[in-house]
């Protein structure tokens, strides 16, 4: 090969070389670039991390302050209602020493108030003519005062008793008609005072019996009968209607019940006022007590009597055009019409009560010997007066102690009348003692007592008490159950 | 050293003098790479100044004045493969002041284990521009052929005043300070 073609195979291999160089040096810089744009990649990458593990933390640094003020908040839950709860404990609290001190209040009027009582009311007899209209007038104005007095009582202590959920409902059978005629005696000489018309109308499809609470359903209607005269003006009416009737008129699930329906023609009851006279201490206005008297607890005790027997209170009202209660008994408390209940049932208050207050009834005891147990003397004075009266001869005991240690030497004890409540010894210790005895234990033992608690009498009667009243005992009572036991 | 300034400089010789010159200093050199330059390559600076002595031996022609022509045919070099450098710049001293912060930080992105020389520019005013110079290698000389080159392609005259400094060793720092007069 010559000169000439070696030089142009070099340029050749020259501008191949050169070719190559240009080749490896685009390359080069396309790999930088590429390079430059992984690792901008990466480096957003990395900054996107950064940025979502900030946002995370963020987040979880919000959730933590979220966490921690629910933490405080459910704190501060917990203590508002532990707060709560030692109010509530305290407030029952107190309203069980109100109670409490309301039951010993009443407790403590009603003791002198029972012998205030018997005492007018033995007075009233004016057995001896020795007493002129006017005293006797007098007489008639005390026995009426300590009667309203004593109501009163009873009404602040049924509803401290209601407040302390003491207050029980005891069903038993009970008779419509001496229902009716015991109310009869009661409203018919009020009703006459005022020259009301006063009916009381039994539907005839009534049976003779219905399963009722007899005390609480004679209150009510007591209650609301004496409110009906009391806020009806003279030659007005009143009536105290007894039917069958719908229950839950308003619901689908109806059935047959009884209604007890007071009406009378007075002032009435304007339509604003009418949940508010079911409440404590209100009355429709405050001139309503001024005008007739009254403390405002009445209506409220017979709404949660009828609530705890399951019935209902009703009233349908307007201002001055008279005003209608309904009480309705739920329907258990209609009963078949059958006769068996009466030859047993012939043992109740109501039939004693109605007989024992025909007077007629009530003949003279035969000088038999009564032991009266009972630490207030101004009750023993008032009781004896009455028995000696009734041709008893009384003993008295001023506790059970006493009565005991008497028993010993004087053995022609025929009753022991006594109390519950007594210093030294109470009468519930001394009765267990007395039937603890052979020579006693036929003894009749009447316990009488200001307590007017179930509990107590069935521990009474447990113990051997063969009867049981509470004070104030009405004298009618007293002596019927004196002439069942001598 | 990078690849390009060995090829470069052989291209100069052989067009310059010929291609039996080249022959002749490579062989005498008797070097490391044999001579087998390409320009991606490193090689040692060594062999290049190497070359210039024997080149200066052979012509008879100054070592330090060979440096300075080869300065100046390497920026024409320059130039021509890398066009795009001179892209909207419009004189000398702007092109200078671009050398250390736009391109030789190009070319440490094509070759990261590149060492170009250090340069400070300190415009005095339009017309007058302070370079300042600073290599571990004893380049000072090719440096000043390059600012010729530079001059001649934008078409400017200046005077250059070169101050040779110490640094780590003669032609390893120099103060070049230019007056633009046309």
């Amino acid at each position: 090969m010559d000169a000439e073609a070696w030089k142009k195979r070099y340029q050749r291999e020259k501008s191949a070389r050169k070719a190559a160089e240009h080749i490896a040096e685009e390359k080069t810089r396309e790999i930088f670039f590429r390079n430059q744009e992984l690792t901008k990649l990466a480096a957003s990458l990395e900054e996107a991390v950064k940025e979502r593990t900030r946002e995370l933390e963020q987040q979880n640094l919000s959730l933590e302050e979220h966490r921690d003020k629910l933490k405080n908040q459910r704190r501060m839950l917990q203590s508002t209602n532990q707060a709560l709860e030692e109010k509530a404990i305290e407030l029952e609290k107190i309203s069980r020493y109100k109670s409490e001190f309301l039951a010993n209040v009443s407790h403590e009027l009603r003791t002198p108030l029972n012998s205030t009582i018997i005492l007018a009311r033995l007075m009233l007899d004016n057995s001896e003519g020795s007493l002129n209209t006017d005293e006797l007038h007098s007489l008639s104005i005390i026995y009426k005062n300590a009667n309203e007095l004593l109501e009163i009582i009873e009404d602040i202590l049924d509803m401290s008793k209601v407040q302390a959920g003491e207050l029980s409902i005891h069903m038993e059978d009970v008779s419509i008609h001496d229902l009716c005629q015991t109310l009869e005696e009661q409203f018919r000489p009020l009703a006459d005072e005022k020259s009301l018309a006063f009916t009381i109308d039994v539907d005839s499809d009534l049976g003779e019996w219905i399963n009722a609470d007899r005390k609480r359903l004679k209150q009510i209607l007591k209650n609301l009968l004496s409110n009906a005269c009391k806020f009806t003006p003279g030659q007005g009416r009143v009536a105290l209607r007894v039917f069958r009737d719908v229950w839950n008129p308003d619901t689908d699930y109806t059935s047959e019940c009884l209604s007890f329906e007071v009406s009378d023609s007075g002032i009435g009851v304007p339509q604003e006022k009418q949940q508010t006279i079911f409440q404590m201490f209100k009355q429709a206005d405050g001139s309503t007590s001024r005008n007739y008297g009254g403390t405002g607890l009445g209506l409220a005790i017979c709404r949660k009597l009828s609530d705890l027997m399951d019935a209902s209170l009703t009233l349908v009202s307007e201002k001055g055009q008279g005003a209608t209660f309904t009480l309705s008994l739920p329907p258990g408390s209609l009963l078949p019409n059958t006769e068996e209940h009466s030859p047993s049932s012939k043992d109740n208050d109501f039939f004693l009560e109605s007989a024992g207050s025909d007077d007629n009834e009530v003949v003279d005891f035969n000088q038999q010997t009564v032991l009266l147990v009972d630490d207030d003397l101004r009750n023993s004075f008032a009781l004896s007066q009455l028995l000696q009266k009734q041709g008893l001869k009384v003993l008295l005991s001023e506790n059970g102690q006493q009565a005991l240690e008497l028993l010993e030497t004087e053995r022609q004890v025929d009753l022991v009348v006594l109390d519950l409540m007594m210093p030294t010894m109470d009468g519930f210790t001394m009765l267990e003692q007395l039937r603890s005895k052979v020579d006693y234990r036929m003894l009749p033992v009447i316990m009488l007592t200001a307590s007017s608690s179930a509990e107590d009498e069935k521990r009474c009667r447990l113990a051997g008490a063969d009867d049981y009243l509470s004070k104030p005992v009405e004298v009618s009572e007293l002596l019927t159950c004196l002439h069942r036991w001598l | 050293m990078k690849g390009i300034i060995f090829t470069e400089f052989m291209e100069m010789v052989e067009e310059k003098f010929s291609v039996d010159v080249v022959e002749e200093i490579l062989s005498a050199a008797n070097l490391e790479s044999n001579g087998e330059y390409t320009s991606l390559g490193t090689y040692s600076h060594e062999e290049v100044l190497n070359l210039v002595t024997l080149l200066s031996e052979k012509s008879g022609l100054e070592a330090g004045d060979l440096a300075v022509v080869f300065g100046e045919y390497l920026f024409g070099r320059f130039a021509t493969i890398h066009a795009d450098f001179f892209h909207g710049v419009s004189n000398g001293f702007d092109f200078m002041e671009k050398v250390e912060g736009y391109i030789h930080i190009e070319v440490q992105k094509l070759y990261p284990d590149a060492t170009p020389p250090k340069l400070t520019c300190t415009r005095a005013s339009d017309d007058k521009l302070e370079l300042h110079y600073r290599s571990h290698r004893p380049f000072a000389s090719v440096a000043e052929g390059l600012i010729n080159g530079c001059a001649a392609h934008f078409n400017e005259n200046l005077t250059i005043d070169r101050q040779d400094l110490p640094g780590v060793g003669p032609g390893t720092e120099a103060r070049f300070i230019m007056e633009r007069t046309s």
